[in-house]
């Protein structure tokens, strides 16, 4: 039965405990809560595998930790140079520090707080120790204890357990060593330090001189002078200006008239003037063929004719002048439009040309500022270490080169060796 | 939020008795063969089962946007442990439609104790 499963039939002793008073029952899941919270990311013996999961959990977490100065993994080979968790910080002590040279109380204080985020991860007793153990790691005792000489010397005692863990996990040696070293570094580091600088004697009479450059030519500056606008803008403007203000009116219609309208019209009414005269012809005929020439009746049908006539023509001059007057009337509404963009186009161009002119102008009363950007341009492409000097004393930390490098070296021979 | 308070308020959640899922869980873990971890608001009783094989159950009060970050933490964990295998139960329900939206297939268990497993 799985985990999940089982414990819906767990029978424990909080269940077994239901004849007990209340307060007995309430103590007990409280205790058991606590066991419970207690374990988390937490690793008992025997678990090989995952002890690396719950120690590099107490590392994410730097959850707090007891911790203990012994149990598996970097070792310094007793009395050498070790890490130990002291408290809640991770540490460095070092009884015998004094004569050592080592400032152990202060890189103690140092490690303590730079290290703080890793809190007791590292040292987390046992969780920790099964945590590097699973590593690859050898018997840990993170103390710095007896009298250490150097830290150089006793990383020489240190054994081979250090240097085992250091081959197979360079990086992680390397961080904790960088720490360590960084810590002894920054304790021996200068809190002072001296900065010389001087002004070469030529480059600072050349800035002298372009200073005076620069009052005479703010001193001869004028007044911007501003370009006219050209006769290209200034006929379009007033064009423009015109036709704004000039009503859409018959003078656009007119212009648009088909030249040929009165050709249209009068052919229109010729032809109509031809049917009429046709059927005038054709009534005379049949009142001849019918004896009634010049009587009442030839008179009616003659008449009617002839007004019938007429209207047509009426008719037809009247549609063809409407039409004609419709056409040009659009044609005048088009071509509006197209005479504005056209003088905005002649505007455009003007203002070019105005540009063009004011670039000039510009360029004529800018010269001498010109002239003064360049000198201080070349006045700013000073050669270096020319014009000053400064000295600045530098502080290398050796051990920690030292140390680093050869952790590299030892890692990149073990790895040729295998090869 | 504590491990025994995620425990408690996902057991009650679904049915089971919260001091009984606590008092297993303490004895689970007592007893050396499980242990618990935590990310964010979920907690993973691991229980080990053979070298590199365990038994999963998830108990969780993240939000689902939490959750699936928790999950996959803690399945990271699991795989950087050395763990490629794990069983679990249907009851855990949770566990199981997280692992099948991380893409991995669910298979029969072949162990009698336990309803599926799979390789992560």
């Amino acid at each position: 039965m799985g985990f999940f499963s089982g414990i819906t039939n767990a029978v424990s002793n909080v269940v077994s405990a239901v004849t007990k008073p209340v307060e007995q029952v309430v103590s007990a899941v409280s205790n058991v809560a606590s066991k419970v919270d207690d374990a988390v990311n937490k690793v008992p013996g025997g678990w090989g595998t995952v002890g690396a999961i719950a120690g590099g959990a107490a590392l994410l977490s730097g959850g707090a930790g007891a911790a203990a100065s012994s149990g598996t993994g970097l070792t310094a080979g007793g009395g050498g140079l070790g890490l130990t968790a002291g408290g809640s910080g991770l540490g460095l002590t070092a009884p015998g520090a004094a004569s050592a040279g080592l400032g152990s109380t202060a890189i103690g204080a140092g490690l303590g707080t730079t290290l703080a985020g890793l809190n007791t991860g590292i040292g987390a007793g046992t969780a920790a120790g099964t945590a590097l153990g699973s590593l690859g790691m050898g018997a840990v005792d993170y103390s710095l204890t007896g009298a250490a000489p150097s830290v150089l010397s006793t990383l020489g005692n240190a054994g081979s357990a250090i240097w085992d863990f250091a081959k197979a996990n360079p990086s992680i040696a390397g961080s904790l060593l960088g720490a360590v070293t960084g810590a002894i570094g920054a304790s021996n580091a200068p809190t002072s330090q001296t900065s010389t600088t001087s002004i070469d004697p030529q480059i600072k009479a050349e800035y002298l001189a372009n200073l005076e450059r620069a009052k005479t030519t703010a001193a001869g500056l004028t007044a911007r002078e501003i370009a006219q606008p050209g006769a290209m803008y200034t006929g379009a403007e007033q064009k423009l200006y015109n036709l704004g203000m000039t009503p859409f009116g018959v003078a656009d219609i007119a212009k648009f008239y088909n030249p040929f309208e009165n050709q249209v019209v009068q052919g229109a009414l010729g032809d109509i003037e031809r049917t009429r005269q046709m059927q005038e012809q054709a009534n005379m005929a049949q009142a001849t063929a019918a004896k009634a020439f010049g009587g009442s009746r030839q008179g009616v049908v003659s008449g009617m004719t002839n007004e019938a006539a007429l209207r047509q023509a009426a008719t037809t001059g009247g549609q063809l002048r409407s039409a004609g007057f419709t056409q040009a009337a659009n044609l005048g509404l088009a071509a509006r439009p197209l005479d504005i963009a056209g003088l905005q186009t002649s505007l455009g161009l003007g203002t070019t040309r105005t540009a063009l002119e004011q670039a000039r102008l510009d360029a004529l009363r800018n010269l001498g500022t010109e002239r003064l950007g360049i000198t201080s341009g070349a006045l700013g492409l000073q050669p270096a270490n020319v014009g000053q000097t400064s000295t600045q004393p530098l502080y290398t930390s050796q051990a920690g080169s030292l140390l680093s490098g050869g952790l590299t070296g030892a890692y990149i021979g073990s790895l040729l060796g295998k090869a | 939020m504590k491990a025994s308070e995620i425990i408690g308020q996902y057991s009650q959640a679904q049915g089971i008795s919260p001091q009984n899922a606590i008092t297993a869980t303490n004895n689970a873990v007592s007893s050396g063969n499980s242990i618990l971890l935590q990310e964010n608001d979920t907690v993973f009783v691991v229980t080990k089962i053979k070298p590199g094989v365990a038994d999963v159950a998830m108990f969780t009060a993240d939000s689902p946007q939490v959750l699936q970050q928790s999950f996959m933490t803690l399945l990271n964990k699991l795989r950087q442990s050395g763990i490629r295998i794990i069983y679990g139960d249907l009851e855990n329900k949770d566990l199981v439609s997280l692992l099948q939206q991380s893409g991995m297939q669910l298979s029969q268990s072949d162990l009698p104790d336990y309803a599926w497993r799979t390789t992560i």
